[in-house]
Order: C-alpha cells, then sequence, then structure tokens
C-alpha cells in the first residue's frame, strides 16, 4: 500500500503538476542530462535550511536531502546547512550565493514570505527572482487549545489565554489576532520562541495554551497526551472532519472587504509551506534538471516511506512551477489590507509592519565626502547635504547591498530620506548604472550595451519603463545610440526590462 | 522493567551494534581532537550514513559520535589553548597553564578520568531520572530560565581574576557581540552596518579562538619558546592525574551533577555546562588561589560536567522529543528516520530503545577515554615543539576553524580583528573568560526575559521557583564576600599575626 496520501492537493494542482512533469521531462532530454551529469560529478550540492535544525523546515530539507543526491545526474555529495532563521536565509541565498545551481534554499512560505508581503524593513530579496525547485505541503495549521482553558477563550473576566508562537508571519497568529477582533477571543500573545519544538515545550508546562501547527503527528500527540483539543482550522482537514474552518468559526462575524482582504493576504504566505528555491539568476537548464530530481525524489519508494514516518500522512508535493505561481500570489498585498494589517497588529502589540517608505527621486551626487558619510546634491534648485548611516541606511548597486564607501561623485541613484534629530539621513540608496548604447534598434524598445564587461539586450517597455532625458519625462523614441544614461532594470518573464533611464 | 533493561543491554551488546559504537566513538574522538570538525559539524555529514541504518546500530553509531566529543577536544584545550569545542572552553584557563608548567599528561589524564566519571555519572542520572523527569523538566519555564541565565552570568566576577569591573566591561562587550546581526525575535537587524555578513552574528568558534588561542599564539611566538616552560614532563603524570580525579571526587560528582541538570534543560545550551562548573569550582572549593594558573581542578569541573550533559540532554530529547541543543536535535532528526519515535512513545512501547542508549551512552565514555588515555603520551609532546613549527600550524587551524563557521572570507577577517582584540586584553591583563561567557549567555537572558515579561508581565518575579533561584544567586555572590570577610576578621584576630 501507498503511504503518501496526497490528502490536500486540489485536483487542478496535481493536474497542472503532472503537465509540468511531463514537460519538464522533455525538456531534460537525454543531452541535457548527461551535460548536467557532467556538471555535478564530483561536486558538493549544498542543501541550505533556513531554520535551525530540529523544526519543520530542517526536518522536510533534511528528508528531500536523504534521497536527492541519487536523483541529481552525477551524484553529488550532498550536503545540509542551517541558518538560524528564514530572513537570514532568505536574504543569504539573494546576497551570498553564487547562481550556479549548487545551492538550494529550503524555506517556510510564512516565515520567508510574510514579511515580503507585508514590507517588512530586514528583507532584502525578492522571492519572484528565485528559481523554484518544488514544495513540499503538509497540510493546513489547526489551532489547539488547552482543554482546561477553552471557557477562558470566550470570557474578558478570566485570565487570558496565552497564544505561542515564533513570530507573527504564521497563519495560526492571523487566526489569533482576528479571533480575539472579531469574536472577542481573550487572548494574550506570547511571541518569540526560538522554534516549534520550543512552543510544544512551552505548552507541556503550562506556560502558553494555545497554538498551531499542519503535523498531523504532532496534532495528535497533543490531543492524545497533552489535553489539547483542537478549535479551528484554516482549511477543512480530512484528517479532523469535526474541526471547524475559522471562517465557518467566524459565522456571521466575518468580516468583508479590505478587512478580509487582510486577512488572506496575511495567511497567505503560509499556502506555500516547505519551499526549495534557487537564487536569481541560476541558469534554466539546471532549475529544470533539480526541478525533475525533485519530482523523481518525492516519487522514490524510500523517500515516500521515510515521508511516512516523519511527516506522516497529511503531505502532498507540488512542482516548481506551481510553488514559482503560489509565491508569487501569496506576496502580492493591497496597501489597504496591509494598512488594515498594520493596525491590527499595533492593536494586539505585534511588531511592527515598517512603513511604507517615501517615494524615490533621482539625484545626482556632486560631492560624497568623509568616505560616502555625506552625500551633497541638488535636489529641486537647493543643495542639500544628507548623511548616510552605517546601520541604517541601506545602499544597492543592482540590488545588491554595498557598502557607503561605494558612492562616488557623479553617480546617480534613486533615493529617499528622513529628519533623525537635527541631521537628514539617507534611508534607501538604490544606485543606476551608467551605461552607453552601443546600438538602440526598433525605435528604442531594444537597447543593446556593455556592462560590466557582458554585452546586454534590454527591452523598453512603453507603459513601465520611466525615461527622463534632461529632467523631462519622454519617449522611448528619445533613446539614441550613443547616449550615456543611468539605468535600472529587472527580468520580466524571460527577458529583461528597463525600469529607470535617467539621460543627461 | 527488567526485561526492557536486559534487551537494552543484550541488543547494544551485539558484535554488530558494538563495532558501529567503537566506530562512532573513533569518529567523534577524532572529531573532537580537531576544532570545527566535531560537534554538529560532524554529526550532519555522517547523519545521512547513519539514517540507511537498522535502529539499534543506528543508535550504538550515532550515541557513539555524539557523546564523545568533548573527551576528543581536551587535547587542544590543554596543549595548545584552543578550545576543540563549545564545551571546552573554561578547560583552557587552567589545562593550558598546566601544559605550560609541564603538567600536560596530568592535566590531560585527569581529564580524561573525570570525562569518563562524568559520563557515567550523567547515564546513571538518565537511567535514574525516566519515571521522574516530565515533572522535573516542565518545572523550569522562562522566569526560572532567566534566572539560570543570570545565575550564569553572575558568575563573572569569579572569572575575572580580581579585576572585577575589567571583568565586568569584557562581560558587556560579549553581550554586545552576541546581539550583532538578525534579531531572531522581531527580525530587526542589529549592528549590522548593511554587511551580509553580519546578518547571521558572530560565531561562538570564531570568538573562543580569538580570544583564546590566537593571542596565546602570538605570545608563544613573541616568547620564542615552546608551550611547556620546562625541560621534561613528569613521568608519573598520568598516574597522578587518574589520582586527582579520585582526589576530588566530590567535586567531580558535584560538577557531573551541574552538567547533568544544564543538558536537561532545554534552551540553556550545550555551551555553558563546563562554564557553570567551573565557577562553581571555584566558588566553592578551598584555597582557589591557583585557579587561572594551573590548578587541576579547574581542568577536573569543566571535564566532569561537559561529558555528564549528553545524559542531561538525551533526557528532554527522548522522553519529549524536544531536543535541548544542535547536536541533539540532528540525532533526533535520525532518530526518527529510524523509525523511533521520541517523546511519550519513546517511553513506552520502545523504552528498551532508551535502556540502549543509556548503554550505549555508558559504553562510549569508558571507550573514548581508554583511547584518549593512550592516545596521552605522543600527544604531551606537542607541548616541546619549538614555537616556529607549532605556532604556523595552530594559527593555520584556527583560521581553517574560523573559515568552517560560514564559509566566507569574512570569517578570516573577523578573525583577524578579533584576535587584535584578544591579544590586547591579554596583555593587558584583561580576564578574557567573562567575554565568551557574556557572549554564551547574552542571547539567553534576553530571550527568557522577553519571553517571561510577554507572558507574565511583571509577576514572573513571585514564582516560586524565581524566588528560589534568586536566594541562590544571592548566596553565590555573597559567598566569597563572606568568606574572604571571614579569612580577613580571623587572621586580624589571631594573636601573633600582622
Amino acid at each position: 500500500m501507498d503511504m503518501m496520501k496526497h490528502k490536500f492537493a486540489k485536483p487542478t494542482s496535481l493536474i497542472i503538476g503532472a503537465l509540468a512533469g511531463f514537460g519538464l521531462g522533455l525538456v531534460a532530454g537525454p543531452d541535457q542530462s548527461a551535460n548536467a551529469a557532467e556538471y555535478y560529478k564530483g561536486k558538493t550540492f549544498t542543501v541550505m535550511v533556513a531554520s535551525r535544525p530540529g523544526g519543520g523546515t530542517d526536518t522536510t530539507g533534511r528528508l528531500v536531502g536523504r534521497f536527492w543526491a541519487r536523483h541529481i545526474p552525477g551524484t553529488p555529495d550532498l550536503v545540509v546547512r542551517n541558518k538560524p532563521l528564514q530572513l537570514i536565509g532568505a536574504n543569504d541565498l539573494t546576497h551570498k550565493v553564487r547562481p550556479n545551481g549548487l545551492t538550494v534554499g529550503v524555506f517556510a512560505g510564512g516565515g520567508s514570505l510574510g514579511p515580503v508581503a507585508r514590507k517588512s524593513n530586514s528583507v532584502r530579496y525578492d522571492p519572484t527572482k528565485w528559481g523554484f525547485v518544488g514544495s513540499i505541503e503538509r497540510g493546513p495549521s489547526l489551532q489547539l487549545i488547552r482543554k482546561s482553558v477553552l471557557k477562558n477563550l470566550m470570557d474578558p473576566k478570566a485570565r487570558p489565554v496565552a497564544m505561542g508562537s515564533v513570530s507573527t508571519d504564521r497563519p495560526q497568529d492571523a487566526i489569533a489576532v482576528f479571533g480575539a477582533e472579531y469574536l472577542g477571543w481573550n487572548l494574550k500573545f506570547v511571541l518569540g520562541y526560538p522554534n516549534s519544538n520550543a512552543i510544544y515545550l512551552a505548552f507541556g508546562r503550562g506556560e502558553i495554551d494555545m497554538f498551531g501547527s499542519g503535523t498531523t503527528k504532532i496534532l495528535n500527540r497533543f490531543i492524545k497526551d497533552e489535553g489539547a483539543t483542537p478549535i479551528t482550522a484554516q482549511v477543512p482537514r480530512s484528517d479532523f472532519p469535526n474541526v471547524r474552518t475559522f471562517e465557518q468559526v467566524l459565522g456571521d462575524k466575518k468580516p468583508t472587504g479590505v478587512k478580509w482582504a487582510a486577512f488572506q493576504a496575511w495567511t497567505g504566505p503560509s499556502v506555500v509551506d516547505k519551499y526549495f528555491a534557487l537564487t536569481q539568476g541560476t541558469p534554466k537548464n539546471l532549475i529544470k534538471t533539480l526541478q525533475v530530481s525533485f519530482k523523481a525524489t518525492t516519487e522514490d519508494p524510500d523517500f515516500k516511506k521515510a515521508a511516512f514516518n516523519i511527516l506522516g500522512t497529511g503531505y502532498s508535493v507540488l512542482s516548481g512551477p506551481d510553488t514559482a505561481r503560489l509565491v508569487a500570489s501569496a506576496i502580492t498585498i493591497s496597501p489597504a489590507a496591509l494598512k488594515e494589517i498594520s493596525r491590527l497588529r499595533k492593536k494586539y502589540k505585534l511588531p511592527k509592519v515598517s512603513r511604507k517608505a517615501a517615494q524615490l527621486v533621482a539625484v545626482t551626487f556632486d560631492k560624497v565626502q568623509r568616505g560616502g558619510r555625506v552625500l551633497r546634491f541638488k535636489h529641486k534648485g537647493k543643495a542639500m547635504k544628507l548623511r548616510v548611516s552605517g546601520s541604517r541606511s541601506e545602499i544597492t548597486f543592482s540590488g545588491k547591498i554595498a557598502p557607503r564607501s561605494s558612492l562616488k561623485p557623479g553617480m546617480t541613484c534613486m533615493m529617499n530620506w528622513k529628519k533623525r534629530g537635527d541631521r537628514v539621513e539617507a534611508n534607501t540608496v538604490k544606485c543606476l548604472s551608467k551605461v552607453t548604447f552601443d546600438k538602440v534598434q526598433r525605435g528604442g524598445r531594444v537597447l543593446r550595451f556593455k556592462h560590466d564587461g557582458k554585452k546586454m539586450k534590454l527591452r523598453v517597455s512603453g507603459s513601465r519603463s520611466e525615461i527622463t532625458v534632461a529632467g523631462k519625462l519622454v519617449g522611448r523614441s528619445s533613446l539614441k545610440t550613443g547616449m550615456t544614461c543611468n539605468m535600472s532594470w529587472a527580468k520580466r518573464g524571460d527577458r529583461v526590462e528597463a525600469r529607470k533611464v535617467i539621460c543627461p | 522493567m527488567v526485561e526492557s533493561i536486559l534487551q537494552g543491554l543484550a541488543a547494544i551488546s551485539a558484535p554488530v551494534p558494538l563495532g558501529f559504537l567503537v566506530f562512532g566513538v573513533v569518529l567523534g574522538v577524532w572529531g573532537g581532537a580537531l576544532p570545527g570538525v566535531g560537534g554538529p559539524a560532524q554529526l550532519a555529514v555522517l547523519l545521512p550514513f547513519a539514517m540507511l541504518m537498522e535502529p539499534i546500530n543506528a543508535i550504538a553509531f550515532l550515541i557513539g559520535v555524539t557523546t564523545v566529543g568533548n573527551t576528543g577536544n581536551t587535547f587542544t584545550s590543554v596543549l595548545v589553548a584552543v578550545p576543540g569545542g563549545s564545551g571546552a572552553q573554561a578547560t583552557v584557563l587552567d589545562g593550558y597553564p598546566m601544559a605550560q608548567k609541564g603538567e600536560a599528561k596530568r592535566a590531560l589524564s585527569a581529564a580524561f578520568m573525570v570525562s569518563m566519571l562524568g559520563g557515567l555519572i550523567g547515564a546513571s542520572l538518565l537511567f535514574a531520572s525516566l519515571p521522574i523527569m516530565k515533572p522535573l523538566v516542565r518545572s523550569f519555564g522562562s522566569p526560572e530560565l532567566f534566572l539560570f541565565t543570570i545565575w550564569g552570568l553572575s558568575m563573572i566576577g569569579t572569572m575575572s581574576a580580581g579585576a572585577p569591573m575589567k571583568g565586568l566591561t569584557a562581560a558587556i562587550l560579549g553581550v554586545i557581540l552576541s546581539t550583532v546581526g538578525q534579531d531572531v525575535k522581531s527580525g530587526t537587524m542589529r549592528f549590522d552596518y548593511n554587511t551580509p555578513y553580519l546578518w547571521e552574528g558572530i560565531s561562538v568558534v570564531l570568538i573562543s579562538l580569538s580570544i583564546f588561542a590566537v593571542p596565546e599564539m602570538i605570545a608563544l611566538a613573541a616568547r620564542k619558546g615552546r608551550v611547556a616552560e620546562v625541560s621534561e614532563l613528569g613521568e608519573s603524570g598520568i598516574i597522578e592525574g587518574m589520582k586527582d580525579a579520585f582526589r576530588h571526587k566530590w567535586l567531580v560528582f558535584r560538577s557531573a551533577c551541574i552538567g547533568t541538570w544544564v543538558g536537561i534543560l532545554p534552551g540553556l545550551g550545550s555551551d555553558v555546562a563546563d562554564w557553570f562548573a567551573y565557577a562553581h569550582a571555584k566558588q566553592t572549593e578551598k584555597n582557589t588561589e591557583n585557579f587561572g594558573k594551573g590548578d587541576v581542578r579547574g581542568v577536573i569541573a569543566p571535564e566532569s560536567s561537559n561529558n555528564a550533559k549528553e545524559g542531561g540532554a538525551l533526557i528532554t530529547t527522548l522522553a519529549f522529543g524536544i531536543p535541548g541543543s544542535t547536536s541533539m536535535a540532528l540525532l533526533m532528526i535520525a532518530f526518527v528516520a529510524v523509525g523511533l519515535n521520541p517523546g511519550p512513545e519513546m517511553l513506552g512501547s520502545q523504552i528498551h530503545y532508551v535502556y540502549a542508549i543509556i548503554f550505549a551512552l555508558a559504553f562510549s565514555q569508558i571507550l573514548a577515554s581508554a583511547i584518549c588515555w593512550g592516545m596521552i603520551k605522543p600527544a604531551a609532546y606537542v607541548c616541546f615543539f619549538p614555537f616556529y613549527v607549532l605556532v604556523p600550524i595552530i594559527v593555520a587551524l584556527c583560521f581553517l576553524s574560523a573559515f568552517s563557521a560560514h564559509f566566507s572570507i569574512s570569517d578570516i577577517i573577523a578573525l583577524l580583528a578579533l584576535s587584535v582584540l584578544g591579544y590586547f586584553m591579554k596583555i593587558g591583563g584583561w580576564p578574557r573568560a567573562p567575554i565568551v561567557l557574556g557572549f554564551v549567555l547574552g542571547p539567553k537572558v534576553e530571550l527568557y526575559l522577553w519571553l517571561s515579561i510577554a507572558r507574565y508581565d511583571m509577576e514572573w518575579i513571585w514564582r516560586p521557583g524565581v524566588m528560589a533561584l534568586f536566594t541562590v544567586i544571592a548566596i553565590t555572590l555573597l559567598y566569597p564576600v563572606w568568606k574572604a570577610w571571614r579569612l580577613a576578621h580571623v587572621t586580624t584576630d589571631e594573636p601573633g599575626r600582622g
């Protein structure tokens, strides 16, 4: 009997996954496999888990890692390394990992995509640029409460029920906050536990009374041995058929419009459970090779047996393209929903959602003094002097973090600033690359130039690319061969598209 | 119960598991002796192989690898002041001065004997506490753990070698260094200066190498001599070291109990057991003026505790499925993968495996100490290597170990920068142990204070456990003051004296 049951995978996802897998199989034909085998042979393939050992992300990463090497052409040596936090792992994948297909990051949707969705200041990555290998879904979250304090939940005069959590990005946090807001749950939030294991122990010793988990084995253990009872589920679970979903629990108190959109946005990132991703710029053939090998790994009978031991029956596997689609939808959040989330977080004393940063404006530095500590430039005809902080100001060149010493006179950067005491301090400094167009084709639709010794070809969109010549917004047809401009660009599908083009 | 015990003993004593146990112990000792190689890093590499084994073979192999690293890492701590692992930092304080005095054999022999005894005491406590471990562990919440970390910080005075203000400053610096990187609770970046390397914080390996090892090697090179400042190693050192262990049997027992207790409490971390035991020895033993200058009791205390803590850490891992350290987390992953279920089930239908683990733990300690004793004689001659041979090798080893922290060139830069700090602390007569203790305990103090206030507001202060621990801390702080006052009082009153 097959021990893995795809309980939570929607039929459409499975069909898409199967088609994608079939497509990938065609793409990664014999020739490509041979090349990949040559590439991976004798190399070390690193599975970088973005959590401490022992948690769900680590367990899932190691589970796949155990069987993965045998399915990667060339059977490389496989090592698993841990990062202490989702954000650190995600930042590292973007800024420290080389795009050579030899390091794959393992992340939890809530911890890594939640901060992106709510525009956290600590995010220095853009997951939409990553290459997705696949994901493992363990089942949606179930909220457990200690039976003995169940009566306290609706009694505002009783001792508040202590809700324990690692961060505030998991769906159980959203359920608790919305439960308090719309059902009047009498809750106290205890946040900051280093991992899920610490939460389980805290529940065992009576420090907290409520937590959420999606792992069947954990849920059964706490219900059977620790006096816990399920109160609600994120979405229906076939293994807990009598547990009502949060939407059902809300009943006629369910909020509508922006308020419900805020709930969906908060829980959205957890739709992607444990996903495997490669850094931006990883060659497509390597992404496809790893997608195919990931799929083969999860279909390996040994993997299925081990997965049954570790995850139980309630898990499913998604392909790379499916994961990419889910990630893209999970981090899209409307400003109104973000504002509502900010309001709720403030009300329940959860860590702040970062404020929306001031709009970026393009400036050219007249002087850069004291190793980048002071910038002088003109803005709206006025001479300005700005301080650059080593710890607070964020400086990037082509999306990569850079020190302030890399700022030089004559550079054009997009930036914003804010007052800090009696000084004005740079907040975000995104520097543009200075390029000279070798060729401008199709009336400014295509630009060809050299950047960092590489030949580049860029598309210019009529609606999305912003072109300024001598301080005035102009159409793309104004771009001519031989012009030198400051620019930024980004990937859009399989093309690279100009974003800002500022020409003197 | 007896049947389960015999079943466990028979299973682990069979030739194949025993063979895996020996193999695991050899790898564990070897990994421990090479800084940066042993511990979780080594376990992570071996895990995929162990996961394919039969449960009893996996138990034998993994317990062998995991629980003896602290025996093997004594070599470098004593001989060249390089802490071989996080559990051997305090051993440097007296182990290396003993090597300088030509007592390397004695220090190593004593360390291996007490490592074995400590490990066996830890295993026995694990065995004895099976029925009561659940209420025991659950009686400690975040407020009590906060007090434990404060107790640890209160030991800074003890380690400040007569310079309390310098010790306090060093400890504060250690705490500040520990806050570098992304805050785990809120995700906020702290002191990162937009440098991706600092997002993950500074590794404890870097701190211990730069504060202890590199400054000692610079000093050795400047002295143009050898580690041992005497012409020959005493022949009776090995026997003398063994006798030391029994001479200070109560210190061994107390330190082993401290180690087991620290291991039991999930969240305190494996790297504080040796510091707790060292400070305890210095606070409670008589005639402590030689501590830090090569007192064998300064080796006995941390070495007894760091092996005993493995038994304690196994208690929570097996009973609750809650790993207390990185190594235990990896061990648990392997156990789950081979079909064991750490948690209540393990104490029920799989109890014979628990007994097998206890016996494997005991066998491993005996075997590791026997292997290490056999290596004392050749290893001790490292102390007679001329500086121009030893210093380049050890410094290269330090840089290699530092590089293994993040596999980044920035690790090397950080080691260089921190080594300058460590060297100036050494030549300026600043106590260096408090900076490491501050670094190790800083994040735990912050975490448990945060959780205590988040859960109980300020009411946590009135919890019975907290008040009891406050009392213990007060006694710990005041006892040396009272002892000094009493000594001065008695000395002054004694007729015929100064």
